[in-house]
């Protein structure tokens, strides 16, 4: 199968994962993509479900109660097997970061602002700081980073962990200044990142924290320990502070996102896979009931890139997979496929800011193997695969689930690709 | 409870009543201002910030036109730091009258209304985006006004003449002995405390809400129509000259380049409350239209943010309007109830636009003083305000320039339009009670392209470290933030906006978890 021409298109979560795996049964899958995906703007946890709409706790009893009652979820599609083996692919993938969690519990971690979040998966940097009764934190602020409110996620956590069901949760912040560039007031976090795998600067942070560490279970800083010396960094701060060190995940740009998407990408092309930025997919092609090409904007002109099979991974709203436009049109962006759920103009979003809104759930529908479907139910092409957030019927962001429905639509439609081609190689 | 004396109050501190206390305040007054919000959340924070040249009147109301002209040269003299001088051009478009050109050129002249015709090719050489099948243009002397900046002049000017400003101070009842009133009862919302404001003379400057607050003080019938209309807020200058249609007016026939925006407006329907201005998918659709024939491509363009104000309409159901409005055009309405209701120490002042609001002041000031006895005479217009602390940022990029003179002295708090944390410090230390809606209106934080997604979560840290609020209470504070953007966001969520508002579904929610976050509502 390896003369096969397979294109996923998009490479957030969804696509990236579906290439790997696809790359994995010995394809040499081409992604092409307009921009990158959702997942270096991502806090880097893999949540599976954690509001259904109440917290979960048991993943398992709570998606059979949340699939009950929302039956066009993604996830009735999917099945958390599917999700699992979509987990194994990425822990795989990025190997060098371990993915603490077992698909089990949620562990509720502190948010940038001091929540109690719930989430199945995180890499280990960010499972350092699962909450648990008693837990005594210790907020590190870091000055040159815009967003690393220490003072308020101390003051903050208490309430929240209570509220979560832990006891005694109690937090501390301190404000450090060290900064690769002290004369200027703003460092990105991937500048902080990147200077944190400097030793020299890592012991100048160290310093300015351990007079602090006293009476304190986990210290907690801004997602920023190291890029390339990621997993050295973390260890070198735990000794020199001789106490346990998580990060927080952040608003983006995100450290633990960015680092998860470059080793996924990374995998990918010592896979035979290959990355094309910088191209929009603007149509498919097609013959009977199969597709032959991808229609590519690479800018100047339009090109056809031919397919025996392809992964539509370009997500929804946000990324542009799904459009809204001026008149109240709602259109999947590739292939106009059909969408689902659409409430109608006037019911799209909800008059409180907090509403769900019911409009951005809208999506395309799969079968079990994610071939996107026709209003009648019958598949739109037998050689297309949807994977990712452009599947309907999820308000991901709120119910905690994005990650976990990228990974198991991923998983199967690499599964079912790979399958259903070596039927038609067969065939022929 | 509280009391406080005064000679003057004034009610509603729009620009009408700001422009009301800096005049009195300015002829020597001991005066004091009460606003049930903050200053500029009536209909003057939802206008459509276009100074008046006067052209859009010339044909239907000479008066109104020659008062914009006038006063338009006032400002721009007394507070040229909050007016961006644009220039407009009046066009005909194919779908407009085209004999409606003359008579608005001839209007010009009658009125006094400075405009000079130009070749439709030179207007398209200067403003490229302009439909290129305009038959006519003129151009006239209009611009765009940052009616915040404006406001904050006027108060600090007042102030500096002994003014005392009192926000969030909701007025519930007027005091009257006999057939005079004496001072009104009012609310504090910040702290829930009532207080009691003892005048000499009370001017009700309540716009939209005037018919409420003279009922209160016994004076019925006076009745003000709420006039609703729209305005968007499109990303970026699609041009840079104020662009009105040359037609009589009609929805969605000026286009306002305000700061870093162009602002489409606007519609007129009456509404039955100012309090309660709805915006209909309809009304967004008739903008959208309109902007395409002002603008072709004007439907790709992003819009960022959607509002709607109140225009103050006076319908006096019983008095004799010549005797009250006679120097006045339609526009402007002083109702005098000593003469009206028999009620002194008493004036209404309402109707109007922004561009003549100085004048109004003048005008129910003069009528104050005249009722008083006093003479003594109106310096407004040969005053200049004082310059704001933000040097010049009613110009495109002047934060930006102002960002690189100190890019390694201060943090950036909102990207979008440049909020540095000294400028939010500054503002927090000043009104510590404060909400982050009260901090949006005089920095601009959180009303570019993401609308609060990055920046709304850092102010509620900085309020919370400079502040001894409750993390509970803060997170009530950025709730509250992103509940009131959402108003203006919901009927205009479309192409890259919607792609804006799911992003920042995906940080506020999704990362930053906000509604599980404990919230403390207090007060
Ligand atoms: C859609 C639209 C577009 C417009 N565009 C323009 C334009 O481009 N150029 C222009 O020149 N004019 C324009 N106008 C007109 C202009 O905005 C108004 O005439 C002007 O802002 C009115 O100011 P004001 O101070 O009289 O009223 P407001 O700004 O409404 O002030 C009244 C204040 O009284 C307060 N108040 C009410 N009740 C109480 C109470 N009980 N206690 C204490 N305070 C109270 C209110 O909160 C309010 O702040 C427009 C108007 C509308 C509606
Ligand atoms: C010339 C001009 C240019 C503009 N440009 C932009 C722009 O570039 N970007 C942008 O985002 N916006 C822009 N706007 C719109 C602006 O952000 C506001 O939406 C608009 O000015 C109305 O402002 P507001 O402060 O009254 O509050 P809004 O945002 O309309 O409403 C929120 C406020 O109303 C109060 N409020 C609402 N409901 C209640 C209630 N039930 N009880 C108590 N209080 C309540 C809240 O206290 C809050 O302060 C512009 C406006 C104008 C006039």
């Amino acid at each position: 199968m390896s003369g096969t021409r397979v294109v996923v298109i998009g490479a957030g979560l969804a696509g990236l994962t579906a290439a790997v795996r696809l790359g994995g049964q010995g394809l040499r899958p081409t992604v092409v993509t307009r921009g990158l995906g959702g997942l270096p703007l991502s806090p880097g946890t893999i949540d599976v479900l954690g509001y259904a709409p109440e917290a979960v706790d048991l993943i398992e009893t709570g998606m059979a109660a949340f699939l009950e009652r929302n039956p066009a979820h993604p996830y009735a599609q999917i099945g958390l097997d599917a999700t699992a083996a979509g987990i194994e692919s990425l822990r795989e993938a990025v190997a060098p970061i371990e993915i603490i969690g077992d698909g089990a519990r949620n562990m509720l971690l502190p948010s940038m602002l001091g929540g109690a979040r719930p989430t199945a998966y995180a890499p280990a940097s960010l499972a350092a700081g699962a909450l648990r009764d008693g837990l005594r934190v210790l907020f590190v602020g870091m000055q040159a980073l815009r967003d690393s409110p220490a003072a308020l996620a101390a003051a903050t956590l208490p309430v929240a962990a209570a509220a979560a069901g832990l006891r005694d949760v109690t937090a501390r912040s301190i404000d450090v200044t060290t900064s690769p560039r002290p004369d200027e007031p703003d460092v990105n976090p991937v500048t902080m990142a990147r200077a944190l795998d400097d030793p020299a600067l890592l012991t100048r942070l160290a310093a300015e924290v351990r007079p602090h560490v006293l009476d304190v279970d986990v210290v907690a800083f801004p997602a920023v320990l190291g890029m390339q010396r990621h997993a050295e960094v973390l260890a070198d701060l735990r000794s020199n502070l001789g106490a346990p060190v998580c990060e927080v995940a952040s608003v983006p740009p995100s450290v633990p996102g960015i680092r998860l998407d470059a080793l996924l990408r990374d995998r990918l092309v010592a896979l035979g896979g290959r990355v094309t930025l910088g191209a929009a997919a603007v149509g498919l092609e097609r013959r009977g009931t199969r597709v032959t090409a991808v229609d590519l904007d690479r800018g100047d002109r339009v090109v056809s890139m031919p397919a025996d099979a392809v992964v539509i991974a370009t997500g929804g709203f946000a990324s542009g997979g799904i459009v809204l436009d001026s008149h109240g049109g709602l259109t999947e962006a590739v292939a106009d496929l059909p969408l689902a759920g659409d409430p109608g103009p006037e019911r799209r979003f909800g008059e409180r800011a907090s509403d769900d809104h019911p409009g951005l759930a809208v999506g395309v529908t799969v079968d079990a193997g994610m071939h996107p479907l026709n209003p009648d139910g019958s598949v739109w092409a037998d050689n297309v695969y949807a994977a990712g957030d452009i599947i309907g019927g999820a308000v991901p962001w709120r119910q905690l689930c994005g990650e976990g429905i990228c990974l198991g639509s991923a998983a199967v439609a690499a599964d079912t690709l790979v399958r259903e081609l070596a039927a038609t190689v067969r065939e022929v | 409870m509280e009391a406080i004396q005064t000679e003057v109050l004034v009610i509603g501190g729009g620009a009408t009543g700001l422009g009301v206390v800096r005049d009195a305040a300015l002829r020597g007054y001991d005066t004091v201002l009460l606003e049930r919000v903050d200053l500029g959340q009536g209909t003057t924070g939802r206008f459509h910030g276009l100074l008046h040249s006067g052209g859009r009147y010339v044909t239907r109301d000479v008066e109104a036109g020659k008062e914009c002209a006038l006063e338009r040269d006032v400002l721009s003299r007394i507070v040229p730091d909050a007016i961006e001088e644009t220039g407009g051009f009046f066009v005909t478009t194919p779908v407009d009258d085209p004999d409606y050109a003359d008579a608005f050129a001839r209007g010009c002249v009658d009125a006094g209304v400075w405009v000079d015709e130009i070749e439709p090719a030179l207007a398209i050489a200067e403003e490229p985006r302009l439909n290129p099948r305009i038959s006519r243009a003129f151009r006239v002397k209009d611009g765009a006004v940052d009616a915040w900046k404006l406001l904050w002049a006027n108060a600090r000017s007042a102030q500096q003449h002994g003014a005392r400003i009192l926000t969030y101070h909701w007025v519930t009842s007027i005091l009257r002995e006999d057939d005079a009133v004496t001072g009104v009862i009012a609310r504090n919302d910040l702290t829930g405390e009532e207080v009691r404001i003892d005048a000499a003379f009370t001017i009700n400057a309540s716009g939209a809400w005037a018919g409420e607050i003279a009922t209160m003080a016994g004076a019925d019938g006076v009745t003000v129509v709420p006039g609703k209309g729209i305005m968007i807020a499109m990303n970026h200058r699609l041009v840079n000259t104020v662009i009105n249609r040359c037609d009589p007016p009609g929805d969605g026939d000026i286009l306002v380049p305000v700061r870093t925006v162009s602002v489409i407006g606007t519609t007129d329907t009456e509404a039955r409350n100012p309090d309660e201005l709805e915006i209909t998918h309809d009304e967004v659709q008739r903008m959208l239209d309109a902007g395409e024939v002002l603008v072709p491509g004007f439907r790709n363009t992003r819009a960022l943010h959607v509002w709607a104000g109140a225009r103050p309409l006076f319908k006096d159901e019983r008095a004799d309007q010549s005797l009250d409005t006679r120097h006045m055009s339609r526009g402007m309405a002083l109702v005098d109830h000593e003469r009206r209701d028999g009620l002194r120490r008493f004036l209404t002042i309402t109707g109007g636009k922004f561009t003549t609001y100085r004048l109004m002041a003048e005008v129910v000031v003069n009528a104050m003083c005249e009722q008083l006895g006093d003479d003594r005479p109106c310096t407004t217009a040969t005053t200049p305000m004082p310059v704001s602390a933000e040097d010049g940022a009613t110009r495109v990029g002047a934060r930006l320039a102002r960002r690189e003179r100190n890019l390694h002295d201060e943090k950036v708090v909102c990207e979008c339009e440049l909020v540095t944390r000294g400028l939010m410090v500054q503002e927090i230390d000043r009104k510590p009670l404060g909400n982050l809606d009260d901090l949006r209106r005089v920095l601009r934080l959180g009303m570019g392209p993401c609308q609060g997604g990055y920046c709304a979560h850092r102010a509620t840290a900085l309020v919370h470290e400079r502040t001894d609020i409750s993390a509970g209470r803060a997170h009530e504070l950025l709730h509250r933030f992103y509940e009131y953007r959402w108003l203006g966001l919901k009927p205009i969520l479309y192409g890259d906006q919607v792609r804006q508002a799911v992003l920042d579904e995906w940080i506020i929610n999704g990362t930053l978890d906000l509604e599980h976050l404990p919230r403390e509502v207090s007060r």
